[in-house]
């Protein structure tokens, strides 16, 4: 797949982490003696595997407000637990996850190599081939069609400005054009969130989350903003084609949304490209 | 106010997005924190969630033939979808159980009857009617915009 040419694009962008996710009608039948079946489906290139608590399921939907992310259950009732695996790839760059309603591919800038971002239209496909797999699985198992209810892409970015090394979260202004307008000495550090809807042929499906916090690295100790952008939504219909139609909404949305709240000053750091050049 | 700390949360093998990584700034000590000062009065909140954690808990065959358990989906739905259309001050719904492993949200109030059938997410079938005016019940269903259904709920309210 080739990159839709209104999207901004940037040689050197401060991603360090890329999420894609499905979430699905849990799968009916799935008893723990399954689990081995679905290590099978990814253990050639993910041969590590962890065992982690089940996340909680998540939807948008939409009333009057939006709900408030604070207020949910922290863990699955207990008739419905079954573990959360993590099939890790050998370099330790990329991860797949599955529980009982969830598949989630996770790719990660490693800490020890430089590896550059491996860019969207590399990943999606994988994803697509991985949602393939486990529903040759459930046909196998008889445990039906994957009936993908929500779908969910997060870019995690880790920013610095060069000439703010030592504490980059006290110049917001540096990094966020909105922030121009606010006039506010002896800034120490910034965390704000924005919510904003994604529409889809006139209609609501979904929403993007900035989420904007100041964090420490745990690779080398470096203070950074972490800047986190997740579009999360419905797709047309429970299809994995849909799912895939949804991650190129949501993708579309975050990249948009990076590029308008961010400054001009910061897109010259991560090279952005002007249209026509093959930076 | 605690002196400024870092923690560690999440997952120490470094991936973030659904698992998490980092050493971020240290929450603010719990009891600054509270819902009480950090979230609006949602008067509805605590009797809907002791309710659901009820829920939550029914057992398959809860109704004494084939009932299954309540489904985690749905009760995170139910719980979102609450939010996003119920005022701070609306009255409380009752919510029942149903043997599909979904939820009934009923309110029955000022001459409104309004049920909401909650079979998975973003399945909301709705029947409403207005006894006192005497109008022919409206039955719809919703899948994730639920506007409609807000402007129901103010009129039992």
């Amino acid at each position: 797949m080739s990159r839709p040419p209104h999207l901004a694009d940037f040689t050197n962008p401060p991603v360090v982490e890329v999420v894609l996710s499905i979430q699905f009608e849990p799968i009916s039948g799935l008893i723990s003696t399954d689990l081995g079946d679905v290590r099978t489906l990814y253990r050639e290139a993910f041969p590590r595997v962890e065992e982690h608590e089940p996340l909680t399921p998540a939807f948008e939907v939409f009333g009057t407000r939006p709900a408030l992310p604070e207020i949910r259950f922290e863990a699955l009732s207990p008739q419905h637990l079954l573990p959360r695996l993590w099939f890790v790839a050998e370099d330790g760059s990329q991860l797949i996850q599955f529980q009982r309603d969830r598949l989630i591919h996770n790719w990660r800038k490693p800490r020890e190599t430089n590896q550059a971002y491996p860019r969207y239209e590399n990943i999606k496909p994988r994803f697509l081939d991985e949602i393939a797999l486990l529903q040759q699985f459930m046909d196998r198992a008889g445990h039906g069609a994957l009936q993908i209810n929500q779908v969910e892409i997060t870019y995690i970015n880790h920013i610095q400005p060069p000439d703010l090394a030592d504490a980059p979260s006290s110049a917001p202004e540096v990094v966020f054009n909105f922030w121009q307008a606010i006039s506010m000495p002896r800034i120490e550090d910034v965390a704000f969130t924005i919510r904003s809807v994604i529409e889809d042929e006139g209609k609501k499906v979904g929403r993007v989350s900035v989420q904007c916090k100041p964090v420490i690295t745990m690779a080398d100790g470096r203070q950074v903003m972490r800047l986190e952008l997740t579009a999360r939504g419905k797709p047309r219909d429970s299809s994995r084609m849909a799912a895939g139609a949804f991650l190129d909404l949501g993708r579309d949305a975050i990249v948009t949304t990076f590029k308008a709240i961010t400054t001009p000053k910061m897109h010259e750091i991560w090279g952005l490209k002007t249209p026509g050049s093959k930076g | 106010m605690a002196a400024l700390a870092w923690s560690e949360v999440g997952d120490p093998t470094g991936f973030a997005g659904l698992g998490a990584i980092y050493l971020v700034r240290a929450e603010q000590p719990k009891q600054q924190t509270t819902a009480a000062t950090s979230l609006p009065a949602l008067a509805w909140l605590p009797q809907v969630m002791e309710r659901l954690g009820v829920l939550r808990h029914l057992k398959p065959g809860w109704d004494g033939y084939s009932a299954r358990a309540i489904r985690d989906d749905v009760t995170s739905f139910v719980l979102g979808l609450l939010q996003s259309i119920l005022k701070p001050s609306a009255p409380v719904p009752d919510l029942v159980p149903l043997a599909s492993g979904g939820i009934q949200l009923c309110w029955y109030r000022n001459g409104i009857e309004l049920d909401l059938f909650v079979e998975r997410p973003n399945a909301v079938v709705a029947v409403f009617e207005d006894i006192q005016a005497g109008t022919d019940a409206v039955e719809r269903a919703f899948e994730t915009d639920y506007r409609e259904l807000a402007r129901w709920i103010d009129r039992a309210g």
